[in-house]
C-alpha cells in the first residue's frame, strides 16, 4: 500500500515563497484581504516559518516550510464530530468538505496549525475567476480546509499510469510546492517504497520530524545538517 | 403472399464492380473536398483552434516576461484559459524554477481592473474610450507636431523589443529613447567597463565555485534571475560544498541564506573591496601577473585592515578570517551588484568589486566571471538607431532646456520610480502611455493604449547575461488577447505609420522574423564579419526561409558553453585608457550625516514580494509574507533593536520617516539583523492607482529619493545614501496595524531567539 510522503530540505530553502504562491494558483486558495489578514484569517495552506538565532551581526535565519504534516496518527482526525476529516488508505489526512460543519475542532488540536477556516465564500472577482484550477473544488464559507499533497495531481498521476497500463512509479506525482521550488528543496512519493527519492531522502541522518515527541508520526521529514536547538526557557 | 412471390415481386438491389467503384470514389472525393474545405477554414481562421477536448489540459511554453531574467515556463491551459505557470525544466535560464513573481502573471492577465480599450482625456478630464484608430491618430499628431520635443520612455529589458522603440525614435524624428531599467544594470556595465575594458554586465559562475564573495548582489531576492541564482546556489552549497559570504548592509534574502554576512556600513562596499584587496596584496598568494594587473588598474596603496575595518564597521578579525579562506579556496569569485552599485559612489564601488576577480584569477575561468554576451538583436532591430539612454536622462528632458512635450511612456512606470517628476509631468503637454493598467504615470496620461501581458503576445527575448552563453527565446502567444489591447511592438509600429513615418514590418514578429533572417543572409555570406551568428546555429538551414521558421519552431536559438568568453579587454587591462579615470573609493571622503540630527541611512530595496513594484496589484503577492519581516499587504520600515530601544519603538509603532523633500509614515518592524543606524524600506507601495489590490496600499519609499542624486559617471539614479530622520509618532490605530504573518508554532515575531520547533531527535 501506498504512503504519501514529503521530504524537504531546509538546508535547500532559501524562503523565496515560490512554493506559496505556487499552491495558492494550483488550489484555488482564496485571498481573504488586508483587514481579514489582519485578523488573522490568511489562507496559506502552505508558509514559511522564519527564526532568527543571535544578536547583531552574528545573526543567523532559518527558514521552514510548513505545511500539512498529514500525521499516521494525526490528533485533527478524532476530534471532528462528523467525520469530516479522515484517514485514506495512502496516508492522507482527506477532508470532505461537504461534510464540514465548521466547528473547527480539528484546528484547535493541530500542533501544526496548518489548518485555515474559510470565514466567507470565496471571492474572485471576474475575470480572476478564469485561472482556477478545474480539478480543485472552491471551498464555500464555513469549512475548513488544508494541505491535501495535490491530492488531484496524486489522481491525475494514477489515471495516466491507469492508461498506460502500469504502476505508478517515483517522479510521476509532484506537488505544486515541489515543482516549483528553484532549489529543489522538496521530495514527494511512496515513504513505502524503499527506492523512491523520497524514502531515500527520509533515511538521512540529517532528517527529523516536526515536533517529533508528538508522535503524531508525521507523513512529512525535514532534513537539517544544523543543529536546531531547544527552546530557550 | 408466400416468400418466394414477395422475392419475385420485389426488385433485388444488385452492385456490379463497376457501381462499386462509382460509389467509393465519390464517396472519396467527398471525404477529400470536407478536408479540404476544413483545412482552408483552419489556415483562414486568424485564431488557432485548440483540437483539446473540453476540460482537457494543454500545455504550452512561454516566457516570463516579469523581470528581464528571461525564464522559460509551460503554462497549462484548460478550455483556452491559462491555468498554471511552471517552470521549463529544460528552461535555458531557469531550468525548471519559477520565482513568486512569475507565478503571479496569471493575475496580472486575469487582472479585473485591466485596460483593456484604447482612452483618451476628454473636455471633462476624464478618461473615455476610443476607437484604436482615433487614439493613434492623436498620438501621432501629437508627435508630429513636436517630434524633437518628443520622449520616449521604455522600460522593456534589452532585447529586439528595445531595439523597435529605437528604430521609432529615429524614425520620427525624435531623440533617443530612455531606457527606464533598474539602475544597477547601467552602472554594472560603466563599473565593467573600467575594469575590464568592455561595456558588459558580467555572467557568474556561481554554481562551480567553492567560494562566492556577494558584494552587495542580492541574487536570492530578484536581482537578475532568482530562479536560476537559487538553482546555482544550491549546486554551490551542496553537501557544504562551497560558501557564500555576503557583504551588504542590509540583511537581504540572500544575506540571510549566506553562510556569512558582513553587515558592512552603507556606502562602505567599494572600501571593503579595496581593504581586501590590500590583505590579500599583502599576504603573498597572489601571483605576480594578477598583483600587476590590479596595480595598473589602482596604483595608490590600499587602505590598510584598521581603516577598512573602522570605515566599514566590520571587526578587524572577520576580514581576516575572509580573506584567509579566500586564499585557501581554489576556484574563489566576486560577484557585485545591488547596494554596491546603488549609491553615489556605485560605479567605484562596482569596479572595486569587479577588480577582486582580476585578483584572485576568476576571468575567464570555471568557477568565475564572464562576459554577458549576446547574439545583438536589439541593434539588429534597432538598425543604425542610437543606443538608449540611462534613465537619469528622464529629468533632463523634463525638466531641462528644450524640455519634452510629449512622452510616450512604454511598459514603465516613471512616476512611481520617481514621484518627484509629478509636477513636470503635469507640465507635458501629451502623455501617451502604454500600459495593462492605471498606474501610477498611466493614470496622469492624456491618451492610455491597451497592450498585451506575457502569455498573450508574440515574445522575443534576450535573456539577461547570468550564464554568459547569448540567446534569443522566442514563443507564440498562449492565449488570446483581452479586449483590444496589442502587442506593444505593434502599437510602435502601428504609431511610426500613423505619423508618417511607416517602418518596414507590419508587427513586431515580423521584425524578429526579418532580423533573423538577415542574420543568415549575413552570415552566409561572411561567417567572421561583425554581423554574424555562430556558423553552428545556422548549420543545416537550406535558406534563411527555413532558418527563420526552425528559429521560431525551436523556440529561439541557444547558444553553447564554447561562446562563453572572458571580458575583451580583461587581456589589455591598463593599457589603452581602460583605467584611466578610475576611481579610487578609498579615497573618497565618507558620507557626512547631518549635523544636530539623529539621522538614518535610508536602504531602499526589493521584497521578494512586489518586486519594484510591479507585483503590487497581484492579490497573492500582497498576501505574501515577506519572507524577513513576514509582513503581509503594505509597507514597513527595518528598525534595529538598538535603535528601537532608543527611540522608544516597537514592533507595529507608526514612525515618521523626513528626508529632505519628503516624508512618509509606516509601522516600524523592529529585527535583530538591521544594522543600527540604517533603516529599510520596500519600494512597490503606495500606488496612486494600479488597481483595487494596490491602490493606497502602503507607501512608496521613492518619494524620499531626489532625482538629482546620480551615480557619479552613469546616468542613474542613486537609491542608497539618503539620509532621513526617524521619530515614533503613535501606537498604531486598528487599520494601521501591520499584518503581521506568523500563524506560528507561535508567532513568528515573538519567538524567542535560539527556539526551535522540533525535539531536537533525529528522526
Amino acid at each position: 500500500m501506498t504512503r504519501w510522503g514529503m521530504a524537504i530540505d531546509l538546508d535547500r530553502c532559501t524562503g523565496c515563497e515560490a512554493c506559496v504562491v505556487a499552491c495558492a494558483a494550483e488550489n484555488n486558495i482564496q485571498t481573504v484581504g488586508e483587514e481579514q489578514a489582519r485578523e488573522g484569517r490568511a489562507m496559506h495552506w502552505l508558509r514559511i516559518e522564519r527564526y532568527y538565532e543571535g544578536e547583531f551581526p552574528n545573526v543567523r535565519t532559518r527558514f521552514m516550510p510548513v505545511l500539512c504534516q498529514q500525521c499516521g496518527a494525526a490528533p485533527c482526525e478524532p476530534v471532528c464530530p462528523v467525520y469530516a476529516t479522515y484517514h485514506n488508505p495512502e496516508g492522507l489526512n482527506a477532508m470532505v468538505y461537504s461534510r464540514c460543519i465548521g466547528t473547527r475542532f480539528c484546528a484547535n488540536n493541530c500542533p501544526y496549525t496548518v489548518r485555515v477556516f474559510n470565514w466567507f465564500d470565496a471571492e474572485f472577482p471576474a475575470p480572476l475567476d478564469s485561472q482556477l484550477n478545474p480539478d480543485v473544488s472552491v471551498r464555500p464559507g464555513g469549512v475548513m480546509e488544508k494541505c491535501t499533497f495535490c491530492v488531484q495531481r496524486i489522481q491525475g498521476g494514477k489515471d495516466e499510469a491507469a492508461q498506460e497500463e502500469r504502476e505508478v512509479a517515483d517522479g510521476d506525482v509532484k506537488t505544486a510546492c515541489q515543482q516549483s521550488c528553484p532549489t529543489k528543496a522538496i521530495a514527494f512519493g511512496d515513504l513505502e517504497d524503499p527506492d523512491s527519492e523520497v524514502s531515500r531522502w527520509a533515511e538521512s541522518p540529517r532528517a527529523f520530524s516536526l515536533l517529533g515527541d508528538l508522535d503524531t508520526r508525521p507523513g512529512v521529514v525535514y532534513l537539517s545538517g544544523s543543529e536546531w536547538r531547544e527552546p530557550a526557557e | 403472399m408466400s416468400d418466394s412471390d414477395r422475392q419475385r415481386r420485389e426488385p433485388r438491389v444488385t452492385i456490379g464492380r463497376r457501381d462499386f467503384f462509382k460509389v467509393y470514389a465519390a464517396a472519396g472525393v467527398a471525404v477529400l473536398q470536407g478536408c479540404r474545405r476544413r483545412d482552408e477554414e483552419l489556415i483562414a481562421s486568424p485564431v488557432r483552434r485548440s483540437t483539446a477536448l473540453p476540460g482537457a489540459s494543454v500545455w504550452r511554453r512561454s516566457i516570463c516576461e516579469q523581470c528581464g531574467a528571461g525564464c522559460e515556463v509551460e503554462v497549462r491551459t484548460v478550455d483556452r484559459l491559462a491555468k498554471k505557470i511552471e517552470g521549463l525544466p529544460e528552461g535555458f535560464v531557469n531550468r525548471g524554477g519559477v520565482c513568486a513573481l512569475g507565478h503571479s502573471a496569471l493575475q496580472e492577465l486575469y487582472h479585473p481592473d485591466r485596460v483593456t480599450e484604447p482612452m483618451r482625456r476628454g473636455a471633462s478630464g476624464e478618461l473615455e474610450p476610443v476607437s484604436w484608430e482615433e487614439a493613434l491618430e492623436a498620438a501621432a499628431t501629437a508627435i508630429g507636431a513636436a517630434p524633437d520635443a518628443t520622449t520616449v520612455v521604455a522600460g522593456a529589458p534589452s532585447g529586439p523589443l528595445l531595439g523597435l522603440w529605437r528604430r521609432f525614435a529615429t524614425a520620427v524624428g525624435a531623440p533617443p529613447p530612455v531606457h527606464w531599467q533598474q539602475a544597477d544594470a547601467v552602472v554594472e556595465r560603466e563599473a565593467a567597463r573600467a575594469v575590464f575594458g568592455e561595456s558588459t554586465r558580467p555572467a557568474y559562475d556561481l554554481a562551480r565555485a567553492d567560494y562566492v564573495l556577494s558584494i552587495g548582489a542580492p541574487f536570492l531576492d530578484g536581482w537578475r534571475s532568482p530562479a536560476h541564482f537559487a538553482g546555482s546556489w544550491a549546486e554551490l552549497t551542496a553537501d557544504r560544498r562551497g560558501k557564500l559570504v555576503q557583504i551588504e548592509a542590509r540583511h537581504s534574502l540572500t544575506a540571510a541564506n549566506a553562510d556569512d554576512w558582513l553587515p558592512v556600513r552603507p556606502g562602505s562596499e567599494g572600501f571593503f573591496a579595496r581593504g581586501l584587496a590590500g590583505l590579500l596584496l599583502g599576504s603573498g598568494t597572489v601571483g605576480e601577473e594578477e598583483r600587476a594587473a590590479y596595480e595598473r588598474l589602482y596604483p595608490e596603496a590600499p587602505p590598510d585592515l584598521a581603516a577598512t575595518a573602522e570605515r566599514c564597521g566590520i571587526d578587524q578579525t572577520r576580514i581576516e578570517r575572509l580573506g584567509a579562506e579566500l586564499q585557501r579556496s581554489r576556484r574563489p569569485l566576486v560577484m557585485v551588484g545591488g547596494s554596491a552599485f546603488d549609491g553615489e559612489n556605485g560605479v567605484a564601488a562596482g569596479a572595486a568589486g569587479l577588480a577582486l576577480n582580476r585578483l584572485l584569477g576568476a576571468i575567464g575561468r570555471e568557477g568565475g566571471v564572464f562576459a554577458g554576451v549576446d547574439f545583438g538583436f536589439e541593434d539588429r532591430v534597432a538598425g543604425d538607431a542610437e543606443p538608449a539612454m540611462p534613465p537619469a536622462t528622464l529629468a533632463d528632458r523634463l525638466i531641462g532646456a528644450g524640455r519634452a512635450s510629449v512622452l510616450v511612456v512604454a511598459e514603465a512606470d516613471p512616476l512611481h520610480g520617481m514621484p518627484e517628476f509629478k509636477a513636470a509631468f503635469e507640465g507635458a503637454a501629451t502623455v501617451v502611455a502604454l500600459s495593462a493598467f492605471f498606474d501610477d504615470t498611466t493614470s496622469r496620461a492624456d491618451l492610455v493604449l491597451p497592450i498585451q501581458t506575457d502569455l498573450e503576445r508574440f515574445q522575443a527575448v534576450e535573456p539577461d547575461p547570468v550564464r554568459g552563453i547569448p540567446a534569443l527565446l522566442v514563443a507564440s502567444p498562449t492565449v488570446a488577447p483581452r479586449g483590444e489591447a496589442r502587442h506593444p511592438g505593434d502599437v510602435a509600429l502601428a504609431l511610426a505609420a500613423a505619423a508618417g513615418s511607416a517602418l518596414p514590418w507590419p508587427g513586431f514578429q515580423e521584425a524578429v522574423e526579418a532580423s533573423l533572417s538577415d542574420a543568415y543572409t549575413a552570415t552566409r555570406a561572411d561567417a567572421e564579419g561583425a554581423d554574424a551568428l555562430p556558423a553552428s546555429l545556422i548549420a543545416g538551414a537550406l535558406n534563411a526561409r527555413q532558418f527563420v521558421r526552425r528559429t521560431t519552431d525551436a523556440g529561439g536559438l541557444v547558444g553553447t558553453a564554447e561562446m562563453r568568453r572572458a571580458p575583451a579587454g580583461s587581456a589589455q587591462v591598463g593599457e589603452g585608457g581602460t583605467a584611466a579615470g578610475l576611481p579610487d573609493p578609498a579615497a573618497m571622503p565618507a558620507p557626512a550625516a547631518p549635523e544636530g540630527v539623529e539621522s538614518f541611512t535610508l536602504i531602499p530595496f526589493e521584497s521578494v514580494k512586489l518586486g519594484d513594484g510591479r507585483g503590487a496589484n497581484r492579490p497573492w503577492l500582497q498576501e505574501l509574507p515577506d519572507p524577513l519581516s513576514t509582513v503581509m499587504w503594505g509597507s514597513w520600515a527595518e528598525v534595529a533593536t538598538e535603535d528601537a530601544d532608543r527611540l522608544g519603538v516597537r514592533t507595529g509603532d507608526i514612525v515618521r520617516l523626513t528626508g529632505t523633500a519628503a516624508e512618509i509614515e509606516l509601522p516600524a518592524i523592529v529585527l535583530p539583523t538591521v544594522r543600527p543606524g540604517s533603516v529599510g524600506v520596500p519600494v512597490g507601495g503606495g500606488h496612486a492607482d494600479y488597481g483595487r489590490y494596490a491602490r493606497g496600499r502602503g507607501v512608496n519609499v521613492n518619494s524620499l529619493l531626489d532625482p538629482d542624486r546620480r551615480v557619479a559617471g552613469a546616468g542613474a539614479y542613486a537609491r542608497s545614501g539618503v539620509r532621513v530622520r526617524v521619530e515614533r509618532l503613535r501606537r498604531p490605530r486598528r487599520a494601521e496595524r501591520p499584518v503581521i504573518y506568523g500563524r506560528g508554532l507561535r508567532q513568528a515575531e515573538e519567538i524567542p531567539v535560539g527556539w526551535a520547533p522540533h525535539g531536537g531527535e533525529k528522526a
